[in-house]
This record gives structure tokens, C-alpha cells and sequence, in this order.
């Protein structure tokens, strides 16, 4: 005899009367965000996201500035201090390079462009190609998104989100994200590759003191290619802007 | 499509066919926004984490074997990605707010959300809501979604014996709270 069988009826009961939370319309949103192409694999990406995390939770490994995710080109920075330098404009020359249009950026990068397909609207409002001097080869590939309704402005520019694509040598980074002491960050995995979610940081290069303040980033490796976006979109959307990356 | 079994849509997914994986999403969003909202007691994360779920099992259907049941395979996913949720909102908190270091869980919430409607239903949901976490999740598992303890095994990702073992002393509790004079 099951000692709680009035108790488990009495549960069947009340599971006909619960009301939950009424179920969101989630099949329309998997719909619009599946890409056309599965992305691969990433070898070793969760094992990354694990030691970032490992490296977080270690008091020792925070200390001062330290690097602690460097995609192809950036590196991310945790600072216990403010930055002192001057306030950069959101598009300056220094982090972005000059303006170009896709062909030329194609051209310059030596291999096909990825287009984000979710969210940001096609085709990129600008495109900036850097190729600093000194860095191994480093190109970034910069496309600057307008405000939507469904892309808010940062800050109150009226750009909707900066999305930045680079290839090169891994060992000569040159934005730098600095994670301050007030900022959110953590790692992510974005299903196409280990990464980093940080809001309220700040951007610089490794050329100067100089930065400015950022929206919402998320940076990224996937084939080899550093990616950051650049928005006021939340972290799981923009992950799924990540995911959903496209050939031109 | 909609008549499709989940076999026939799987093989249909598993070529890439958006269509028929959507029939799946359909199929399945109520149960799989309800079980994460059992782990996460939090709409938005729950709504978040069910769409990220059915993502991320689109990317690995690949892997699916036909011949297993879905509905455990999905529910799995969509409860590591309930967990995850669960376990970094906590840390940022211990983090961010309180400085601490620990990577303990947080108790979490209490199933407060839920509405009984009758006398007895209330009163077994907050005898509910005394229960741990853990297992909460168990029971509303078993009689709120009426998953199997197999399912839950593969849902949680614990042995079924653990599944039998959470549900025994969780209903011992139930019963004491419901009626302490037994």
C-alpha cells in the first residue's frame, strides 16, 4: 500500500488547477532566430568558458589589471580603477579605422565578410576597416547599425550597434575592453564559440590611455575570427546575433 | 505537420528542414517553458531560457538518436539551460552584491506565481513552497507537468533512485504540513 496515495491524489488535483504563467509565443522567435547554416563546432570552447570562470573565482587571478579573454584582436581587461585618459568620440578613428565601403572591406580582409542576419537591419549604415601598423597582419572589419525600433540607439547617437569582425595574429591585440569595478561581466558560450558579456565597460586601444564609454558588448571567437557587438540589445539577444552569422 | 509524429519530424529536422522543427517547437513550448519556469520560479528567465533551450537543441539534433524518446532529450536541454541561468544569476549576485566567493546555489524563490484554485490547492502549494528547492522542482515535475520519474531522471540528470528517493521524503514533508496530526 503506497503510505502517501491520498497525498498523491490529492496532487493529481491540484496539477488540473494550477494556473501557470501563460506560455510565451517562443516558436515564433526560435523561427526568426534559427540561421540558414548550422555554425561549427568550436574544439576546446567550453573548456575555455571554464577556465575563464575558474580564473574569476580565484581572487589572486583578479588582481589589478589582468588580461583575461583575448579574442583575435581584443583583449578584455578587469581594472580596479577608473581610466584617466580623454573621452573618445563612439566611432573614432583610433579604434575603428576609416570609412570604407563593402567591396573595399573585402578586399582588405583577404576572405568572404560575415553578416549578422538577426536583428541588426541589412545592409550596415557605415563600414570602417583598420589596419594598424605594427600588428602582425591584424585587419578588423567594422559595420556600424542605425537605431531601430527594434535596435535601441546607444547612448543617444543614434547608432543601434557596432559590429566588428578580425582576423590576424592573436598575440597583438588592439581594442581593449576594461571590465571596471562597476561593471557586469561575465563568460558566455554562444554556441558558436566561447565569449564575454560585459556591460558598462569601457573601450580602448592598447596605444594610449585614451577610451570611451560602451554599450553592451559581446566578444567572441569562432574560424579562427574575433567578433564584438557592440549594442543596447541584452545579453541573451545578443548572443543570438552572434549565432546567427552569415557568408555575405 | 501537425498530425506528423516526432519521429517523422525529427528526420525531417535532422536534414535541416526549419519547417518541421518548428512543428516541434510548437509541440513542445508549453512543457518546456513550464519546466524551466519550475527551475527558475522567474517568467522572463524561464521565457529566455526555453528559446535559447530550443536553439541550442536545433544546433544538436544532429546528434538525436531517432530511436530515443525526444521529450526527455529536449527537457534536458532546456533544464541545463534553466540551471545555467539559475547558477550565474546567483553568482553574479554573490559577486556583485554581496563579495563573496562561495559557488553555493541560491535557495531560489518559492512557486508563489502559481495560482490554486480552490482552498486545498492553496494550501498544498504552500506546503509546497516549504519544500527545498530541489525538491520543489521534483514535485512540480512529477504532478504539475506529470513527467515520469524517468523523465526527471533524464530531465535532471540524476539517477532515477535519486528521482524516488527526493519524491518519498518530499511527499513524508507534504503530509506532515498538510496534516501534522498524522
Amino acid at each position: 500500500m503506497n503510505d502517501h496515495a491520498e497525498l498523491e491524489q490529492m496532487l493529481h488535483l491540484l496539477s488540473e488547477e494550477l494556473v501557470f504563467p501563460p506560455t510565451p509565443v517562443i516558436s515564433e522567435r526560435v523561427k526568426r532566430s534559427i540561421p540558414h547554416r548550422r555554425p561549427p563546432r568550436v574544439p576546446g570552447a567550453l573548456m575555455t568558458v571554464a577556465l575563464i570562470a575558474l580564473l574569476l573565482l580565484t581572487p589572486p587571478a583578479r588582481a589589478a589589471i589582468q588580461s583575461v579573454f583575448d579574442a583575435v584582436g581584443i583583449e578584455v581587461r578587469i581594472s580596479d580603477r577608473e581610466m584617466n585618459g580623454t573621452d573618445l568620440p563612439l566611432l573614432d578613428e583610433s579604434l575603428f579605422g576609416v570609412p570604407v565601403s563593402l567591396e573595399e572591406a573585402e578586399i582588405a580582409f583577404g576572405r568572404p565578410l560575415v553578416i549578422p542576419t538577426h536583428v541588426l537591419p541589412e545592409p550596415p549604415a557605415a563600414i570602417y576597416l583598420l589596419q594598424p601598423e605594427g600588428s602582425s597582419g591584424l585587419t578588423s572589419i567594422t559595420m556600424v547599425y542605425a537605431a531601430t525600433d527594434d535596435l535601441p540607439g546607444i547612448a543617444d547617437t543614434g547608432v543601434g550597434a557596432i559590429f566588428t569582425q578580425m582576423v590576424g595574429s592573436g598575440d597583438q591585440p588592439w581594442l581593449v575592453k576594461t571590465i571596471l569595478p562597476s561593471a557586469t561581466s561575465e563568460p558566455v558560450s554562444t554556441g558558436v564559440g566561447p565569449g564575454w558579456w560585459i556591460e558598462d565597460g569601457r573601450l580602448g586601444t592598447t596605444s594610449g590611455t585614451d577610451s570611451r564609454v560602451s554599450g553592451h558588448v559581446l566578444i567572441w571567437l569562432s574560424d579562427n575570427r574575433g567578433y564584438r557587438l557592440e549594442s543596447g540589445l541584452d545579453r541573451d539577444t545578443s548572443i543570438l546575433v552572434a549565432e546567427s552569422l552569415e557568408h555575405r | 505537420m501537425e498530425s506528423s509524429s516526432d519521429d517523422e519530424l525529427i528526420a525531417r529536422a535532422q536534414r535541416g528542414d526549419n519547417v518541421a522543427y518548428d512543428a516541434l517547437v510548437r509541440r513542445y513550448q508549453e512543457l518546456a517553458f513550464r519546466t524551466a519556469w519550475v527551475i527558475l520560479l522567474h517568467e522572463q528567465d524561464a521565457q529566455d531560457a526555453t528559446q535559447m533551450a530550443f536553439l541550442k537543441a536545433w544546433k544538436a539534433i544532429g546528434t538525436f538518436r531517432v530511436s530515443d524518446p525526444f521529450r526527455p532529450w529536449l527537457l534536458r536541454v532546456v533544464a541545463n539551460e534553466a540551471k545555467n541561468r539559475r547558477a550565474s544569476r546567483w553568482r553574479w549576485w554573490q559577486t556583485h552584491v554581496f563579495g563573496m566567493e562561495s559557488t553555493e546555489i541560491s535557495p531560489g524563490g518559492t512557486p508563489d506565481q502559481l495560482v490554486g484554485r480552490s482552498e486545498t490547492s492553496a494550501a498544498l502549494l504552500d506546503a509546497i513552497s516549504t519544500l527545498s528547492v530541489n525538491d520543489q522542482q521534483i514535485v512540480l515535475m512529477r504532478y504539475a507537468l506529470d513527467l515520469s520519474e524517468a523523465e526527471i531522471a533524464a530531465t535532471l540528470a540524476i539517477p532515477r533512485g535519486t528521482v524516488k528517493s527526493r519524491l518519498h521524503r518530499a511527499l513524508a514533508r507534504l503530509r506532515e504540513v498538510v496534516d501534522p496530526n498524522e
